[in-house]
């Protein structure tokens, strides 16, 4: 090892100007790879309060279909009674949350104050459970709030700090589109990347008119199932789909029946993109995903392994000198690729911090959603970014970088014959 | 019986167009602890022989018999372990690695021999390079260094694995006769108190009668 | 002088062999960017047909029972009355040119209903956006007719209980490119065969946002029954150009006291530019994201070319010293380490053309309504561009090494060797 570095760092000197070629190419290709990494980590890793989205599954929307005529059907929120029914009484879950599937835009005011525009979600008690949000202080409300629709509300730092000018605001009353509230609970600030969880107030799901639509079978709801164990999934699929055939019996004087397209889906699949009338295609994704990964990387790879063939024919005297002393093919090989790979690393560093730094400061131009409803820029903090997924990623990618870019040229290099190499002046 | 052994061995050289007998039916025993000398024109095939009794080619047709190992069918590994223990070279244009120091070059087959930690074989090598009196140089690099000291590294490097033999091409060949004698010198008693044996290709007549025998080569065959 | 050229690129095969091949791989991956590029480019120049600047979106709620400001038992009537009397209210400020309630109809809004209308036997065919709107709408977005009708003309003519259907409405469905024969006839929509409306006008193309193209640019306005207002879900104005400052600020500020009719307020206003921004921000960040894509190919063959003839004019120090004693002058040095460069591309840059067109051929690139995937123009426009941005690296790339190797002093290079 200590040779190698020792090797290294001395190609290093004789071959200034390629080997910063290198490492600036490696690294540039590092750090776009990272950035889409980075862009698909903050919808799928976990981070509080959604630090238990490997266990989680979703039902954002919910399909109903004209039983006499197919073409006829209505996607979109699910209403709280059909929620209830469906996934209330699932056994194998942990626990299951129904929530306001968008956040609503309200006016919120101190008594007497000027209104201020923010976000707003009706949720019930569970939602806190699945969801691990940070209490400032105070604490969510209850299954009993729940039920008897008090009307008490959880708010984010910022919020309380606009309103009461400091996030001590548990007990403090303000107005919500001019129905009057109880702050019990602070919480930090949510980014927006948290999908279901965001949102500037949180309310009791109860305290508000619910609009129901298509007889009562849709609303303005979505569901998220919090799993023992991810091996549950199947099972409370199974479920879930036998529950929804024995409501579809229930409602089937209106005409109309539920289809579950293979809900609830996985995070993953969750924000795989398609509307709520279609069922995501995650499998697309991933491929596009690693068609761009191909092309950023093989680009440079290309590039450096035409570099990396020029060090090595500077380099063929000392092969041959190093092969009749008793290297053998494979070890040089390995020399070889190791040398690359130390540079590699390096520079793979570099792209990563690169990655890091540019998500971190660009936030608001790679992460915020178009059409969204909230004007809130999404807010990124460094756990979101440093996973050790894409830690694992990135070294990934470059040791597959290395591969395609010195892979070829070493092994070219450890076949050269030695008299040849020698006698090359 | 002889340490190196060639029993009628052919080398030709094919390209394209034309075929090239570079050594004709030749056939040498070389004792242990012999320093014998290859001399002949340009072009008669020294070097040629040089590399196959190294190794580092083989013969069109014949047997070398080194150490009483024949190479024939050895495997890339076996046959480079064995160059590592049984061989050491010593080029003209000394073949030092110059983005390496003396000590590091110096080292160079050790790293390559198993079962030798760092510390052995930093020691192993100030051991040779004292012996070729250059331990004040192992910080240096190979150009800062004069064409004769790169020489005498070149032989450190040839003896730090301990060899049996030493196969030298033309090593006083890009040296000034000052320098060559040196060099020659440091050959000779690394023959005769190491008792290793030595095959040194060469132009020079007069060097090559300080050796114990001289093989004359002339288009590929031997003459004497 | 070409002919040496083509002599020293094939001495030099092996590295020659890589550069081409990341030419070749780099000029088809960046003409690919370049035609996303083309098509966006091309269609966000076409006319908007509608104008947001100056424009605001009122989002209005409504007061619950659980609030001690609740007014209870309102008759029926409040439910339209109330929300005229508010929009009346606005209309009086001085600032506001124009205002109007409509349903699912404004620029840049996702939700849209949508149908099918029907005129003589002509039936248009999959999703047309209807836009239920009060004739000021049109005043709102500077919507005119094909005749020229100004948005006032245009807005006096809905008011006549007309529907004006956009000048592309049978466009696609029937190569119908000027509605105006259909003016004064009736219209039938959403699959109703008993109830007509009247065409009044036609109004130019309102797209559907400045990067949509096809059938979601056709669109057909249809004025509110007086009451249907009640159920808008958008109130939308426009402020005088001159008055346009701290709208949102102002009205939000005035709101409380002067703006809240029966159980109804202002929930939040949010201007045009910031809708518009929002709803594009998918598509400008994809155009960002192919200039940073593009950028980084361009980067890399900048990148490759620097270090293939760094390492070789190292190489080839004695043979440009042995040129110049022979009389090449150092441009001639220059010229032959750049042209090498050029050629390269050259070569490569057919077959690349070649595979783009194959691409182009499997409808792999974007759709645009207005040439096919293959056009000639818009392959020699797309290939054209990727051939100059990749000469202009390539020249960039070898410029350094090739300065470096102009200043070599001959006998100094003839000797160290």
């Amino acid at each position: 090892m200590k040779q190698l570095i020792k090797q290294t760092l001395a190609q290093l000197r004789t071959q200034k100007m390629l080997t910063t070629i290198g490492i600036i190419g490696t690294a540039l290709s590092i750090f776009l790879i990272m950035v889409v990494v980075m862009l698909h980590q903050v919808q799928v890793a976990p981070y509080a309060p959604v630090s238990n989205r490997p266990r989680m599954l979703h039902a954002q929307w919910a399909s109903v279909h004209m039983i006499e005529n197919h073409y006829y059907q209505s996607n979109g929120p699910i209403s709280t009674e059909s929620a209830k029914r469906q996934f209330g009484s699932l056994s194998t879950p942990e626990a299951v949350t129904l929530y306001s599937a968008n956040i609503t835009p309200v006016n919120i005011q101190e008594a007497g104050g000027t209104p201020i525009g923010t976000d707003m979600r009706g949720t019930d008690e569970n939602y806190w459970k699945i969801f691990d949000f940070t209490f400032l202080n105070g604490k969510p409300y209850s299954q009993a709030d729940v039920e008897s629709a008090h009307q008490i509300a959880v708010i984010d730092a910022s919020t309380a700090r606009k309103l009461f000018g400091t996030t001590e605001a548990t007990g403090r009353e303000f107005q919500l589109d001019y129905v009057p509230y109880t702050v019990c609970g602070v919480v930090r600030d949510v980014s927006t990347l948290a999908d279901g969880a965001f949102s500037h107030i949180w309310i009791p799901h109860t305290t508000t008119q619910e609009e129901t639509w298509c007889y009562g079978l849709m609303g303005d709801k979505s569901v998220t199932i919090l799993a023992r164990s991810s091996d549950d999934f199947d099972e409370i699929r199974a479920e879930y789909e036998r529950m929804v055939a024995e409501y579809n019996k229930e409602v089937a004087e209106t005409g109309w029946e539920f289809k579950t397209l293979n809900r609830p889906y996985t995070q993953e699949k969750s924000v795989a993109g398609g509307g709520a009338n279609m069922e995501p295609d995650e499998k697309a994704q991933r491929r596009q995903r690693w068609i761009i990964y191909a092309i950023l990387l093989i680009v440079p790879a290309i590039n450096l392994s035409g570099m990396t063939e020029s060090r090595m024919r500077r380099r063929v005297e000392e092969i041959g000198v190093r092969r009749a002393f008793g290297c053998t093919r494979l070890q040089l090989l390995g020399q070889l690729f190791g040398e690359n790979l130390l540079i590699t690393l390096v520079a793979g560093l570099i792209g990563w911090m690169m990655g890091v730094a540019f998500a971190f400061f660009f936030s608001n131009f790679l992460f915020a959603d178009g059409y969204s409803n909230t004007t809130t820029e999404p807010l990124v903090d460094i756990n979101m970014l440093i996973q050790p997924s894409t830690l694992g990623m990135a070294l990934l990618f470059c040791f597959v970088l290395n591969l395609l870019s010195s892979g070829l040229p070493a092994w070219k290099a450890s076949r050269t014959n030695i008299v040849n190499a020698i006698n090359k002046h | 019986m002889a340490i190196i052994e060639l029993k009628e061995v052919n080398k030709v050289f094919r390209t394209d167009e034309v075929e090239t007998q570079a050594l004709e039916n030749v056939n040498i025993d070389i004792e242990k602890g012999e320093f014998v000398s290859i001399m002949g024109p340009s072009g008669c095939g020294k070097s040629t022989l040089l590399n196959i009794i190294g190794l580092l080619d083989t013969p069109t047709s014949g047997t070398v018999t080194i150490d009483a190992t024949t190479a024939a069918n050895m495997s890339d590994s076996a046959l480079a372990a064995f160059r590592n223990a049984k061989l050491g070279f010593v080029f003209q244009s000394f073949h030092l690695i110059n983005s390496l120091n003396v000590l590091d070059n110096v080292e160079l087959p050790l790293l390559y021999r198993s079962g030798m930690s760092a510390s052995e074989r930093t020691a192993r090598a100030k051991q040779v390079l004292e012996r070729v009196g250059l331990s004040h140089r192992m910080h240096h690099r190979p150009s800062q260094l004069s064409g004769g000291q790169c020489q005498r590294v070149a032989i450190a490097r040839a003896i730090a694995g301990n060899p049996e033999i030493i196969l030298a091409d033309e090593p006083t060949g890009n040296l000034d006769s000052r320098m060559g004698s040196e060099v020659m010198q440091l050959l000779n008693e690394l023959n005769r108190e190491d008792g290793r044996t030595i095959v040194m290709v060469t132009h020079n007549d007069e060097q090559a009668r300080m050796t114990d025998r001289i093989i004359r080569l002339y288009d590929g065959r031997q003459v004497q | 002088m070409s002919q040496k050229l083509l002599k020293q690129i094939r001495n030099e095969w092996r590295s020659n062999i890589w550069l081409c091949v990341e030419l070749l791989v780099v000029s088809v991956v960046l003409w690919y960017i370049v035609d996303c590029c083309y098509v966006m480019y091309t269609v966000k120049q076409w006319p908007l047909g509608f104008n947001v600047e100056h424009c605001y979106k009122i989002d209005l709620g409504t007061v619950n029972e659980a609030s001690p400001e609740f007014i209870k038992d309102l008759p029926e009537e409040h439910l339209w009355d109330d929300r005229t009397e508010l929009i009346e209210r606005l209309r009086k400020r001085p600032e506001i040119e124009a205002a109007a309630f409509s349903r699912n109809s404004h620029p840049y809004q996702g939700s849209n209903s949508g149908g099918d209308f029907t005129i003589d036997t002509l039936k248009t065919s999959g999703y047309t956006i209807l836009r239920i709107i009060q004739p000021d709408f049109l005043r709102v977005f500077r919507i005119g007719g094909v005749n020229g009708e100004t948005p006032e003309e245009l807005a006096d003519i809905m008011r006549e209980r007309c529907a004006i259907p956009s000048q592309n409405l049978f466009a696609l469905d029937f190569n119908i490119y000027d509605m105006r024969p259909y003016v004064g006839k009736d219209m039938y929509m959403l699959g109703d065969t008993i109830n007509s409306i009247k065409v009044g006008a036609v109004a130019n193309v309102m797209r559907y946002n400045d990067y949509m193209q096809g059938q979601m640019n056709r669109s057909v306005f249809v004025p509110m029954g007086p009451r249907e207002h009640a159920w808008s879900n958008e109130l939308v104005v426009r402020v005088r150009e001159n008055m346009d400052h701290d709208f949102i600020e102002n009205l939000t500020a005035d709101a409380p006291k002067q703006l809240r009719v029966g159980n109804l307020f202002i929930s939040r206003i949010r201007s045009f530019d910031d809708i518009r921004d929002n709803v594009l921000l998918n598509s400008e960040r994809t155009n960002t994201q192919y200039m940073i894509g593009m950028a980084f190919l361009l980067v890399n063959i900048f990148l490759g070319l620097l270090g293939t003839f760094w390492f070789r004019t190292q190489q080839r120090v004695s043979d440009v010293a042995v040129r110049m004693v022979n009389g090449a002058t150092r441009s001639d040095i220059f010229r032959l380490l750049v042209g090498e460069g050029l050629l390269l591309l050259t070569i490569v840059t057919p077959l690349a053309v070649i595979i783009d067109a194959n691409i182009a051929h499997m409808e792999l690139t974007n759709f645009l309504e207005t040439s096919s995937f293959i056009s000639f123009s818009r392959m020699l426009t797309c290939a054209g561009i990727t051939y100059a941005l990749m000469a202009l690296m390539i020249i960039g790339g070898i410029s350094l090494p090739a300065s470096r190797a102009m200043r070599i002093a001959p006998a100094e290079a003839l000797r160290s060797e």
